[in-house]
């Protein structure tokens, strides 16, 4: 039986690398890791079928608690910014599998990416427990444990590893392929060329982007899979040039097709590069209009409401905030990504934005947002 | 690919729940509502759990029962919220925002005559629907009664698979639609069972796509 399980588990675990926005869900509940005792820590984790059985590798050794709780299928950093992961569906699992007779403590491990959808307080009204946020990533894990569950600067801040964007580029690259292999089973044998560039065009652009990331001019992913569209463009002229005086002329709409099929998948993948890349998220309007993913939203505390409570530096994902004699400061030096952890976590309400109503709207799960970012006028 | 235009289009599906769970039950959805509201007593108190947009607590309220709705989804209760106060509703509807299994936590004292359970078990994973109908029990009044409408997965083995091969076929189009992936609910009666209850009443809509059960306490 457990080889069968074994089995499924394995294809599953190849449709997710595969088709990357399939929102795949694993069974929630309340996994045992090692042989947790009564004092283990319980770790939370949304529900995303690939990620539930990366972490559950990741935590292998610890003696621990997994709490999957419903994110929809999805990551929970996206999850928790629209609602689909939030202290409701955490507490709804801790009350369904009785954690509390399993464990004498009374605390979760919260992934810090969900800190952008989770109310801590509601949560602990809900189920009894109270949330801490962890590291941003997985992979810190054990180091997380063996610092005394304290997640120091370097486990807060998202990174992209070499490892994550090559799983990012074969998820992506897998969805780009299909439809391309879908048109080589209708087309003739005869069309099998033009399959080919589109094969390639798909490789160079995703490959390129993912893997050549940091080496790349510009700052800013989306414009940097522009400049490697610009690169085919300047390739595909050049070739048809060398056709035309040396060898046998490119047919003109040879020349049409190669041309603009690889400016529909230079664009759409610039499009994806948007939001496939962890540090500057933004909106295809935003970015249509802008050519640049900045943040709008800029973080300002008011001295005034702040309690030095230090939450914002526990969830912020690119270190803005720190502590000095007490009072907390915002390094602007260091980019923003709008993630927005740091306004719901905010139990005094002190953080508000520098440019007022000017933000993306993209996260959904904070309660009068509007109100909240216009506020620095008011004070 | 253009999954991120789908994603921006489905971030706005709340507003337009409704009209599509009619539309992907061929018009089951609104039928069954009114099925629902038939059981409604003025005067008694009834709690929706899982509300949604709350189009169903809605006309509760307005057949005179004092309705708690209950949904975990800010998005969804914000549009309750404006339906209840453009139909100037604000006394005959409490709403609660919290999950379905701990409902029991936040409504500890009360009691209520009838419980309605639409549309929102299939969301659910395995323990925490046991638990939702385990709290369902807990509130429910001694003479009430538990309404549960939600397609049903069924128990015959040809059946089945023949749901095995739809559920993948519609897999995409249900998630562009909805957002959420309705799974016909498996294991009801184990469920129903262990928390104390037993179906009194059992209707079929469109060949079982929907079926409303009437249940009570054994």
């Amino acid at each position: 039986m457990s080889i069968l399980k074994n089995a499924v588990d394995f294809i599953i675990n190849c449709r997710c690398v595969l088709l990357r926005y399939n929102p795949i869900r694993h069974e929630c509940g309340l996994l045992t890791i090692g042989n947790p005792s009564p004092d283990s820590p319980v770790f939370v984790s949304g529900n995303y079928f690939h990620s539930v059985k990366r972490l559950i590798a990741a935590l292998r050794g610890i003696n621990c608690y997994l709490l999957v709780a419903d994110s929809a299928g999805i990551n929970v950093w996206c999850a928790s910014g629209v609602c689909d992961f939030n202290e409701h569906k955490i507490a709804d699992v801790v009350n369904a599998t009785g954690l509390h007779a399993k464990v004498y403590h009374r605390k979760l491990i919260l992934p810090q990416l969900s800190a952008a959808g989770v109310n801590l307080k509601t949560l602990e009204k809900e189920c009894g427990f109270t949330g801490v946020f962890g590291p941003a990533d997985f992979n810190d894990i054990k180091s997380y444990v063996n610092k005394g569950y304290c997640a120091d600067e370097d486990m807060r801040a998202v990174r992209f590893s070499f490892a994550d964007r090559f799983y990012n580029a074969f998820g992506m690259s897998a969805v780009f392929f299909l439809p391309v292999m879908a048109l080589k089973l209708i087309l003739p044998k005869k069309y099998g060329r033009e399959i080919h560039f589109l094969l390639l065009m798909n490789f160079i652009n995703i490959f390129g982007n993912f893997m050549l990331y940091e080496k790349l001019p510009f700052k800013y992913p989306a414009n940097n899979s522009l400049l490697i569209g610009a690169f085919i463009q300047a390739a595909i002229i050049s070739y048809s040039l060398v056709k035309y005086f040396f060898m046998t002329p490119l047919k003109f709409t040879l020349f049409l097709f190669y041309g603009a099929s690889a400016f529909i998948i230079n664009f759409l993948v610039s499009i994806d590069m948007l939001g496939s890349t962890p540090f500057y998220k933004t909106t295809i309007a935003h970015w249509l209009k802008t050519f640049n993913n900045k943040s709008l939203f800029q973080p300002l505390i008011l001295t005034e409401a702040c309690t030095s409570c230090l939450r914002c530096t526990q969830v912020c994902p690119k270190n803005l905030f720190s502590e000095t004699n007490g009072r907390i400061v915002i390094d602007y030096r260091r980019e923003c990504c709008e993630c927005l952890a740091c306004v719901k976590q905010c139990p005094s309400r002190a953080i508000v934005n520098k440019n007022g109503a000017l933000f993306k709207d993209d996260i959904k799960s904070i309660e009068n947002i509007e109100e909240i970012m216009k506020q620095k006028n008011d004070a | 690919m253009l999954i991120y235009g789908l994603m921006k289009y489905i971030e706005k599906i709340p507003a337009r729940y409704d009209k599509m769970m009619n539309i992907l039950t061929f018009g089951g959805h609104r039928r069954s509502q009114k099925l629902i509201l038939s059981e409604v007593r003025p005067g008694s108190k009834v709690l929706d759990i899982g509300c949604g947009s709350g189009s169903l607590a809605i006309d509760c309220a307005i057949a005179g029962a004092i309705v708690t709705a209950v949904d975990s989804s800010p998005q969804m209760l914000s549009i309750l919220k404006t339906k209840i106060k453009d139909g100037h509703l604000d006394d005959k509807i409490k709403i609660i925002e919290c999950g379905s299994a701990s409902a029991g936590v936040i409504l500890k004292d009360e009691k209520f005559d009838l419980i309605i359970m639409s549309m929102m078990l299939g969301e659910l994973s395995a323990v925490v629907r046991k638990k939702t109908i385990q709290t369902a029990a807990e509130l429910l009044a001694p003479e009430g009664k538990i309404v549960i409408c939600d397609e049903l997965w069924p128990r015959n083995f040809m059946l089945s698979a023949v749901y095995h091969f739809l559920f993948w076929i519609f897999f995409i189009p249900n998630f562009i639609l909805t957002r959420t992936l309705i799974m016909p609910v498996k294991g009801l009666l184990n469920d129903l069972d262990s928390a104390g209850l037993k179906i009194e009443k059992k209707r079929n809509l469109f060949y079982g796509i929907i079926s409303i059960l009437n249940i009570k306490k054994l």
